[in-house]
């Protein structure tokens, strides 16, 4: 069986099992019990299970979302461990690193994403991300296989070197990192609107606490930025070997820093500035906003040095 | 045949100062600021009065959670000292 061609039917495996798990993270959103809008941020191992209530002490609803969760759960788990064998065989296909054009940093990345989210579950509590993280990786996948699909093949020769690894794997990481901030920071913009406004729906009342998602989305941006920050520095010295110029206002290393300004704004604004939550949350947005649009715009609004792989 | 020749005399300093400021960076986001105020009064009119230990404390960080913790702590070992 052809590697390639077994990656491809896996990437589509992934998308159907995670669609399954959109369903029941749907399911348990829906089911579970609201919080209280004062509720204190408690950590709960989402998925280390021996913390959580016994289910004998849970009331009804909450047992029938429960179930709902562990579906979510496994089904999510399973997706992502399928999407990896899809990665690795879309590499052993092409026989380098599976990031080398815009599919292969959609499936990446979609990887990539789903483990930050199954690691920062395992620290905050996050149940109610999953939802959403789902949703974006299921829209990412589906771009992927309808849009940026290009056949593995070989590297154009400016690409054939070891910083392939060490630039794009440090940027889609950091990438992967942001989406998670992203996510953390729409869902706090959400639940800051409906609290000041004094609502208190059935979709409100289930997210975490505005205080705990603000906090979440700082973190998590926190920790990618440097992440970033390399990817930026090591793309800078694969361009000098590779054309000669460490930079040179090609549109991706513009993009790419007006990306690192913004974020660098929003963690100065808040740690110097003290900009806390509504404020900061835009300015977070607006940072995923101009990665989003490095990652797909430039490929394909502008003709630039990092045109490659079809698009 | 296409031949371009390039050279950059300030490309190490670039390096250099690109990697500073990743090592500035870390600790900027990593390091918790924090501040902590230990008070101790005494009454010089009133012997018997003993001694006030006041503890505050500030945190620059975006991890104020558990700055109640850290004092409490602190207060616990200055309990166990004076005793």
């Amino acid at each position: 069986v052809n590697a390639a061609y077994l990656s491809n039917v896996l990437v589509d495996a992934a998308m159907i099992v995670w669609a399954v798990a959109l369903a029941a993270f749907a399911a348990d959103f829906a089911l579970a019990p609201s919080r209280a809008s004062a509720a204190a941020p408690v950590p709960v191992p989402v998925g280390g299970g021996s913390d959580q209530p016994t289910l004998d002490a849970a009331p009804p609803e909450q047992r029938r979302s429960d179930r709902w969760w562990g579906i979510g759960q496994g089904t999510f788990v399973l997706g992502t461990v399928i999407l990896t064998v899809a990665v690795v065989l879309r590499g052993v296909a092409a026989q380098r690193v599976p990031w080398a054009n815009m599919y292969e940093f959609a499936i990446t990345g979609s990887l990539l994403v789903a483990v930050a989210y199954l690691v920062v579950a395992r620290r905050y509590d996050v149940r109610a991300f999953a939802l959403w993280v789902t949703g974006v990786l299921l829209l990412t996948l589906g771009l992927a296989v309808t849009v940026l699909y290009v056949p593995a093949g070989p590297l154009v020769p400016a690409l054939r070197s070891p910083w392939l690894v060490i630039h794009v794997a440090a940027a889609t990481i950091a990438a992967a990192v942001f989406t998670i901030g992203m996510v953390a920071s729409s869902l706090y913009l959400v639940r800051e609107t409906a609290d000041r406004r004094g609502a208190s729906g059935r979709f409100v009342s289930r997210l975490p606490a505005a205080a705990a998602l603000d906090r979440v989305a700082y973190r998590v941006t926190a920790f990618g930025f440097p992440i970033w920050t390399f990817a930026v520095i090591a793309g800078a010295i694969w361009a000098e070997y590779a054309w000669g110029r460490y930079w040179g206002w090609d549109p991706k290393e513009t993009w790419s820093l007006i990306t690192w300004i913004v974020y660098a704004a929003y963690l100065h604004a808040r740690t110097t500035a003290g900009w806390r939550g509504r404020k900061a949350a835009v300015v977070s947005l607006v940072a995923y906003a101009t990665l989003l649009f490095n990652f797909f715009g430039v490929n394909i609004a502008f003709v630039g040095l990092h045109s490659y792989g079809g698009l | 045949v296409n031949l371009q020749v390039s050279r950059n005399a300030g490309k190490e300093l670039a390096l250099a100062g690109a990697l500073l400021a990743i090592g500035g960076l870390l600790p900027t986001l990593f390091v918790r600021r924090r501040r902590v105020w230990v008070r101790v009064r005494t009454d010089p009119t009133d012997a018997t009065a003993g001694t006030v230990i006041e503890l505050a404390g500030l945190d620059r960080a975006e991890s104020s959670d558990d700055l109640a913790a850290e004092i409490t702590s602190l207060r616990t070992a200055l309990q166990k000292e004076t005793r």
